[in-house]
């Protein structure tokens, strides 16, 4: 669905070099700090920013080839751009049902007033969770093949967070070929939800695994610094020096587990692989 | 383009009874200055809400959401003309029908039959304000747009009276206006109009385009 070869965008204070694909039904993750490059990578995607070099491609096409035709197959968030906030709910409706074909306009309404969104007030006046649940319900009201959610669940709290991925779980599971791609630094949103994940770190890619890879296999050892010079380190991708000693993150946590017993071995998250990848040496 | 058509219409509406205060002073303008003034006045306020979507979306950064909206540059751009046009047109028939009803009402009928003729003048010179303002607000957007506006109508003022400088006062330019056949007059339109048009849409397209690099 979506293949990005070498992506290249040349900014003053860095430059991204991004290989990415995203296959038909799976559901893909991009993490990474503040500024990492994750809202970069979704606008390349979509089209709106120009390339400074490699290739990139959604439903096989450049995307500043996408016609009308082809954005009715994509649900887009984005966090920081929308409609004029002076318009209301019903006015989307009309707006949303005159754009797209397959518009769901009573399964829409009904998601809304099950979200308490009120339909006859503008949207400049919801709140940042409103709004944010608003942009979300748009993207999945009209039987999109391919969802770009661009910190979807940014400003809101974690119940709405869970409520929202699930009625993503729900669209997705309508239909078995329905592909997502989500930009979060929420890790915890993504862990349980995504296929794989990709963690972006000053415009490159720094890992990209399967989630339950992530969650089976990586972790974060906590060692003494006489610990740390006797351990075997084949397997540490990152250190980082602690008070208590060194944190290390490897991709073998098993390996350290049977061979090594006696160290403290935490299960690896996505919060972990953020700062020790971002952070650590 | 439909969803985009609907969105503007929307905005537009918000301000109804803005609008609505306006063209009562616009057939006011008519009954004490002149029809042609208040169809003049009017339809600009048709052609001023229809430019001032280009504002409205570019708050909350709307434009990258609207280009993942279903439609293309092109169409959004496009669109803005039609609904400039589509509004001029409402607006200048608004104007004539209300002008044309005061007029009979206040018993100044013998004026009516100048109406439809300046309301023609009217459409046409306000697309032309329109599609001059069009490009400048994409690239200028919102208040800026206002500034490079006075610029350049008074560039336009300047250069004019410039020529009129320069021109010979022997030079009878009322007379030799009069003395070109009017099927030349319209061909000299139709092709000036047709230019100016499209000369404005490929400056649109390229200033949308610059917003996305």
């Amino acid at each position: 669905m979506i293949e990005l070869n070498s992506f290249k965008k040349i900014y003053s204070d860095f430059e991204t070099d991004i290989t990415l694909s995203v296959k038909k039904g799976g559901v893909t993750g991009i993490v990474g700090r503040n500024g990492a490059g994750k809202s970069t990578t979704i606008k390349a995607i979509l089209g709106l920013i120009e390339t400074d070099g490699g290739d990139v491609k959604i439903f096989g096409k450049n995307p500043k080839k996408l016609t009308a035709k082809d954005k009715m197959k994509i649900g887009v968030t984005m966090p920081d751009s929308f409609f004029t906030t002076e318009l209301n709910i019903k006015d989307i409706v009309d707006i949303m049902a005159a754009g797209y074909e397959d518009f769901d306009k009573a399964k829409f309404l009904e998601k809304c007033k099950k979200n308490n969104l009120p339909i006859d007030k503008k949207v400049a006046q919801f709140s940042t969770g409103m709004t944010a649940k608003l942009k979300m319900l748009m993207a999945l009201s009209h039987n999109a093949d391919l969802l770009i959610l661009d910190e979807p669940t940014s400003g809101l709290d974690v119940v709405a967070r869970g409520e929202m991925l699930d009625e993503i779980r729900d669209y997705l599971g309508q239909k078995p070929d329905r592909t997502v791609l989500i930009s979060s630094h929420i890790s915890s949103d993504l862990e349980d939800f995504c296929d794989d994940i990709y963690m972006i770190h000053n415009g490159k890619i720094i890992i990209h695994e399967d989630t339950d890879k992530l969650k089976g296999e990586y972790g974060v050892l906590k060692l003494s610094d006489e610990m740390y010079d006797k351990i075997d380190k084949q397997y540490i991708l990152k250190k980082k020096k602690e008070n208590f000693g060194w944190s290390c993150f490897t991709n073998e946590r098993k390996y350290y587990a049977e061979n090594y017993p006696d160290i403290i071995i935490e299960k690896g998250s996505i919060d972990d692989m953020i700062i020790l990848m971002s952070e650590a040496k | 383009m439909k969803g985009l058509i609907v969105k503007d219409i929307k905005i537009i509406s918000k301000r109804a009874k803005f609008i609505l205060l306006f063209t009562l002073i616009g057939v006011y303008m008519a009954y004490t200055a002149s029809a042609e003034f208040g169809v003049g006045y009017i339809s600009m306020l048709g052609v001023m809400m229809s430019l001032g979507t280009i504002t409205y979306d570019e708050y909350n950064n709307g434009y990258p959401f609207l280009m993942t909206f279903p439609c293309t540059i092109e169409e959004y751009v496009r669109e803005k003309y039609i609904l400039c046009i589509a509004s001029n047109a409402v607006f200048v028939l608004i104007g004539t029908v209300a002008i044309s009803a005061v007029k009979t009402v206040t018993g100044n009928g013998s004026e009516l039959g100048e109406i439809p003729l300046a309301a023609l003048v009217v459409f046409i010179a306000v697309c032309f304000v329109a599609f001059i303002s069009i490009p400048v607000e994409i690239k200028f957007g919102g208040e800026k747009s206002k500034t490079a506006l006075l610029v350049l109508y008074g560039i336009v003022v300047i250069a004019v009276a410039a020529v009129g400088y320069v021109i010979p006062k022997s030079l009878d330019i009322a007379a030799l206006i009069d003395s070109i056949p009017i099927s030349a007059g319209i061909i000299a339109g139709i092709v000036l109009g047709t230019a100016v048009t499209a000369i404005s849409y490929i400056i649109s397209v390229k200033e949308m385009y610059k917003k996305f690099v």
